[in-house]
């Protein structure tokens, strides 16, 4: 197949997205059969361009309409593209399917269109080339998101909708500003080509510039102090935006923000930013895992383990060894796999059991044991028990870290990961060891296949590692390697 | 010349955020948002602003030697549907918030926190 | 082929992986017990491997990390501990384990000490180490939250303490096996010696000395780490403590022998000798010292037979950290003697009080008496057990306690040796009530029909008593298999006789001596034996008159006046302390979430701001 068909990964949620008015006129029951089709298609899609790029080797560039770049705009699908469009997919279809039962507020229709268009905006914030078609994609994300956030039209939806509004709307200005910067000093958008041009920019300019970009994408990588919308919009939001979030809108972000970057890694600029991301990283580890500890709401504590986890990858792009690199990555695809399970198995109990709170989770072992049995699984992997995928990514990163002497970084690290043993340790006890009233509760066959199937990735990349983790050093270097990056990129007037 | 676009984006960008993080009504806020966006979005057409030149547009007589970049004007163009599109859900929002909250005051649209 | 050292160390998760998955009562039962019988038939056979080579080595590529295993002298001993121990204990949750549930990760626990002992490599060492803490973590869990979070709390933060150590040995040696890091450490050690530049600095190896000793000290209960211990062991199924208690701790006893291993001679160096003892083994010697008289002290004080034989044990493993610290070649074998044998008799005790929990349901001392009559079998058993611990000839207690002593003695440590006295001492003083307040003395009658130990109970106490007199009257079998581990006859004598050049000790001759002293009593006790009523008041209240307020029987609050003694010292309590700590921690995480989280967008926006205006003078 010609690889320009990658493009689907964009044009099809775009159309599919604007068809979902005319297929709201065969009725209202098929518009979630209707998106299941279409992620699935994406999946297939993605698979696709995965197998081609792991295959070949070699990434996969579409130039729209037909235009080199940088005249015309790329998508750039490398390693890590392929990768994590993938990711993307795959949860978005367990997520179609998730909602079928999870979402009974009205629109359905409007509700299908904008999931279509988070999964839409993460993809191509991932898979483009050009930075301000980033921009774009990252504000059909931020848009998206907002409008699912306040979906369920409570007081409490509608306000963290607003924060996010609010804080979003300021981080995208400036990141924008951040873009006119880059713009006017290099005179041009495409990345590839910001790469080369990157060593002969004014140094204090290319700083400013990063450290604007690093800003805004920062509020999206929920990075603290920036990420204050983050806690309330997970607990409001519908459970299936809530894990789409975890899961690749926030790591979109990040990757975003890496990506850019660490084009400018041979330039004196760097390692300044380094030093504000790995800054940023720790603070957002330490006051995550220390807000989670007395939350009642196990939503609301899953969003902040979230967030700490998402401060665990910063800090293994702020060291920036290819080990570390490697580690992050994978760190970030293990912590995908873990927090969807978590999110979905934990948004199955609030529907079911009327509130994501404690008390519904006392003694759910007796009520639901197979929803206990995942979320037992995705808490032991979080706190980084061997033999389960997370240890894998935590002692790689811890390793990364402290081969470039940031033993006090790894210290704190770890402190916080003690605060989360604490924490997911209540949780656990009050499943399995705690007494409740309520009756045994039936449990859906899709969520168990899809939780059982989450679970078993869990225990299969924690018991043996070594597949996933040579896709996940691929993707790293695909991050890290920018030279290679720059080869790829066909641009016009450069001699390949 | 140029310096006082900068000087004049500038000036909006701190308008804006100065309303943002002192007035207390929400609608001003978002007003200061706008008035934010509206700043970047003029910083950018400045980035690509050469004194004396035309608009990037094909008419007769323009060549590329006589018009300025119009690469920003793209850019500003799209930047500016983004801006609505964020500023009508933002007011959309508020109404609903307005709904649930009976007050547009930020400080006491506090249900979610700790 | 399937590497006999991976069967070893996967047979129990295996099995105990099976047994949970069938759940069906019997042949999880015996699954299980396959599982535990396994490695230890492995461990026999390989006596023979290694009688011919010096040791059994494999190795396994995973996650890009090559995990080595390999099996020689040191840890063939331990491996052998473990699997005794786990054996006969699991033998004992034949009877007491009452679900799959434990089955599972008493058994995964196994497979993790067996991991720790094998492994060969750091990165190996640590995820066994950390299963086997996970494992042991679940069995408490089941029966007590409170007492797991502490043992999972302080787990985990030893666990992460040994991580950033291998962390940053990695860094600079760049390798994770045992082999090249003892290597690199030791050029590293010459190389200071003639005054080049090291690899490590003075305070990365105080570092890295440093968290090991608090990763190996968690788990070995050493003070003042040990507050996880009495509360873990005793809450959790008995028959599992054996293993917890004589397997599990020796993890750590056999982490500082690591230590030694990779680090020593360049810690020695580093900080040079205190006597004849490397002046860190000095540290891990004290502290063993302190942790000796704090647990036997505690031990005294219990009203609880699990607790007092929980802080026995801590007690006790203090013994071997001295031994170990001291470092010579003499105290480290005596050191892992009494690994052996508090292994042996310590798993024996934990079996014994799991039968009395099995067949009295009581765990008190006030609700005892007068089982011997009643338990036969279990009272035998711990007779045994109870001569073993107090260090009374010709059992494996007194055998390895008496090399502990010489060793320290011979090495002039007047302090650490006054310790080990007194930990003997006050080791009888706890005994004597185990022994009289359970087992003799007036029956309380709802325990009249109480019934003797079950059959797997039995064979398991069987097995281990036993060992515990086989190698006491044949000491010699223990120190010929020490002996291999330095290469020459630190301990010289024969099978029965222990010599020193400077102290003899022979369990064959003491034996007959005993056999001869008992029948002479024997003898005299039938002859002149006769029945003599006593009236209830008539018991031993040390002059004290009896009034209920101070009413001290020896089922009673026995030792009320120490505890008065030394209620000063009580009042320090390390438990407390990290209780505070944690509770401190918690509070000001709440605050500060309300604080920075406080609900208003504005303040929200002014953290963005905040951040941007350092952005701006940073950049500036």
């Amino acid at each position: 197949m010609n690889p320009q068909y990658a493009s689907l990964l964009i044009a099809l949620p775009l159309f599919s997205a604007f068809l979902v008015p005319l297929i709201k006129r065969a009725g209202k029951k098929v518009i979630l059969p209707y998106l299941t089709l279409v992620t699935l298609i994406q999946t297939g899609i993605a698979a696709w361009a995965f197998k081609e790029v792991y295959t070949t080797g070699k990434p996969i560039i579409v130039l729209a309409g037909g235009f080199q770049p940088p005249v015309g705009i790329n998508l750039y699908i490398g390693h890590f593209a392929a990768l994590f469009v993938l990711i993307i997919a795959v949860v978005s279809f367990f997520m179609t399917v998730f909602s079928m039962k999870a979402i009974d507020v009205e629109p359905i229709d409007k509700y299908a269109m904008l999931f279509l268009l988070l999964m839409l905006g993460a993809t191509g914030m991932i898979a483009t080339g050009d930075i301000f078609n980033l921009f774009v994609f990252m504000e059909i994300t931020a848009i998206s998101a907002y409008a699912l956030t306040g979906y369920n039209k409570t007081g409490e939806a509608s306000e963290a909708a607003m924060k996010y509004i609010i804080l979003g709307g300021i981080g995208s200005s400036f990141f924008l500003v951040g873009v006119a910067l880059l713009y006017g000093s290099l005179g041009t958008l495409n990345l590839a080509q910001i790469a080369m041009l990157a060593s002969k920019m004014n140094p204090t300019v290319a700083q400013a510039a990063l450290a604007l970009l690093v800003f805004g994408l920062a509020v999206e990588a929920e990075l603290f102090p920036l990420n204050a919308w983050a806690p309330d919009a997970y607990q409001a939001s519908p459970h299936p935006v809530t894990v789409m979030f975890s899961a690749f809108v926030v790591k979109a972000g990040l990757y975003a923000m890496v990506r850019i970057v660490y084009l400018f890694k041979d330039t004196p600029a760097f390692m300044g930013i380094l030093n504000l991301i790995l800054i940023l990283g720790t603070l957002t580890v330490v006051i995550g895992e220390l807000s989670a500890l007395r939350q009642t709401n196990v939503k609301r504590m899953l969003a902040y383990s979230s967030i700490a986890q998402i401060g665990l990858i910063a800090v293994g792009f702020g060291v920036a060894t290819p080990q570390a690199v490697d580690a992050a990555v994978f760190h970030m695809v293990n912590h995908a796999i873990v927090k969807a399970l978590m999110f979905l198995a934990v948004g199955y109990v609030a529907i079911t059991l009327g509130c994501p709170c404690i008390e519904s989770f006392k003694g759910l072992g007796k009520k639901m044991p197979l929803t206990a049995f995942a979320i037992t699984v995705g808490a032991i992997s979080i706190v980084g028990i061997p033999l389960f995928n997370i240890f894998w990514s935590k002692f790689r990163l811890l390793l990364a870290a402290l081969q470039v002497g940031k033993t006090g970084i790894v210290a704190l690290i770890l402190g916080a990961s003690l605060v989360e043993a604490v924490y997911y340790f209540r949780l656990i006890h009050a499943m399995w060891f705690e007494e409740s009233k309520d009756e045994k509760v039936e449990e859906n066959l899709a969520f168990s296949i899809i939780m059982l199937l989450l679970v078993a990735l869990i225990i299969v990349i924690g018991v043996y590692p070594e597949p996933v983790w040579n896709l996940v050093q691929k993707a790293a270097t695909d991050l890290y390697n920018v030279a290679n990056y720059i080869k790829n990129v066909p641009l016009l007037g450069v001699s390949p | 010349m140029i310096s006082a676009y900068y000087f004049g984006a500038i000036s909006l960008i701190l308008i804006g955020l100065y309303a943002i993080l002192t007035k207390r009504n929400l609608l001003k806020i978002l007003v200061g948002l706008s008035i934010m966006e509206t700043g970047v979005n003029l910083l950018l057409i400045s980035v690509g602003y050469v004194s004396g030149r035309t608009a990037p547009i094909l008419t007769e007589g323009a060549t590329p030697q006589t018009a300025v970049d119009p690469i920003p004007q793209a850019l500003v163009l799209t930047a500016i549907v983004i801006g609505v599109a964020t500023t009508a859900l933002a007011l959309t929002v508020a109404i609903n918030l307005y709904e649930k909250y009976k007050t547009l005051d930020i400080e006491k649209i506090r249900g979610l926190r700790g | 082929m399937i590497n006999e050292l991976m069967i070893i160390i996967f047979a129990p998760l295996l099995a105990g992986v099976l047994a949970w998955l069938l759940d069906i009562k019997g042949i999880r039962e015996a699954i299980g017990v396959i599982g535990a019988a396994i490695p230890l038939a492995y461990l026999i056979q390989a006596y023979q491997t290694l009688s011919t080579q010096p040791s059994i080595q494999y190795s396994i590529a995973l996650a890009g990390f090559k995990f080595e295993f390999l099996l020689y002298q040191i840890n063939w001993i331990f491996a052998m501990i473990a699997g005794v121990v786990g054996f006969a204990a699991v033998l004992g949750m034949v009877s007491t384990a009452k679900d799959s549930y434990e089955w599972l990760f008493a058994l995964i626990s196994l497979t993790g000490v067996l991991g720790v002992f094998l492994a060969d490599d750091l990165a190996g060492f640590f995820i066994f180490w950390e299963v086997m803490t996970f494992a042991s973590f679940m069995m408490v869990l089941k029966y007590n939250r409170k007492a797991s979070l502490k043992y999972f709390l302080l787990s985990v933060f030893g666990a992460y303490a040994m991580l950033i150590a291998i962390g940053i040995i990695y860094a600079k040696v760049g390798a994770l096996d045992f082999a090249t890091i003892q290597q690199v450490l030791y050029q590293d050690a010459m190389r200071g010696a003639f005054g080049t530049d090291t690899l490590f600095s003075r305070n990365e190896m105080i570092l890295v000395f440093g968290l090991f000793l608090i990763a190996f000290g968690v788990k070995a209960g050493m003070f003042p780490l040990h507050v996880w211990a009495p509360d873990a062991y005793s809450e959790t199924n008995q028959s599992y403590t054996a293993m917890f208690s004589g397997v599990l701790s020796k993890a750590g006893v056999y982490g500082m022998l690591v230590i030694y291993i990779l680090l020593g001679t360049r810690l020695m160096y580093e900080f040079g000798k205190f006597g004849a003892a490397p002046k860190f083994g000095y540290i891990i010697a004290l502290l063993g010292g302190l942790t000796i008289i704090v647990g036997g002290l505690l031990a005294a004080l219990q009203e609880d037979i699990r607790k007092l034989f929980a802080y026995s044990s801590i007690s006790q493993i203090g013994y071997i950290l001295v031994g170990i610290g001291v470092g010579t070649a003499l105290s480290i074998e005596a050191a892992i003697y009494h690994a052996v044998s508090h292994a042996l008799f310590k798993g024996l005790f934990f079996l014994i009080v799991a039968t009395i929990i099995y067949r009295t349901g009581k765990t008190e001392f006030k609700d005892m008496g007068g089982l011997a009559e009643k338990m036969p079998i279990t009272f035998a058993m711990a007779f045994v057990a109870i001569l073993s611990l107090a260090g009374i000839p010709p059992l494996v207690g007194f055998a390895s306690k008496w090399l502990l002593f010489e060793a320290v003695i011979h090495e002039n440590m007047p302090i650490l040796g006054g310790m080990i006295f007194f930990g003997s001492a006050i080791g009888f003083v706890y005994l004597i009530r185990f022994t009289y307040a359970v087992w003799f003395g007036q029956r309380p009658t709802d325990l009249d029909d109480t019934k003797d130990a079950p059959l797997p109970l039995a064979i398991a106490m069987g097995i281990l008593a036993l060992l515990n007199v086989v190698f006491g009257i044949a000491p010699g079998l223990v120190a010929k298999e020490l002996n291999k581990i330095f290469g020459k006859e630190v301990i010289g004598g024969t099978i029965y006789e222990l010599n020193l050049g400077f102290g003899r000790y022979n369990g064959l001759l003491i034996t007959i001596w005993l056999v001869v002293g008992l029948v002479i009593a024997a003898i005299i006790y039938f002859l002149g034996a006769k029945v003599r009523k006593v009236p209830v008041t008539d018991t031993y209240q040390a002059g004290n008159p009896v009034t209920m307020e101070y009413n001290l029987t020896i089922r009673r609050n026995f030792f009320l006046p120490l505890k008065e003694t030394l209620a000063f010292w009580l009042r320090i309590s390390f438990d407390r302390l990290y209780q505070d700590i944690g509770k401190w921690i918690e509070d000001l995480a709440e605050t500060m979430r309300h604080y920075i989280y406080n609900g208003s967008v504005q303040a929200y926006a002014w953290y963005l701001a905040i951040v941007l205006l350092i952005l701006a003078l940073w950049g500036v």
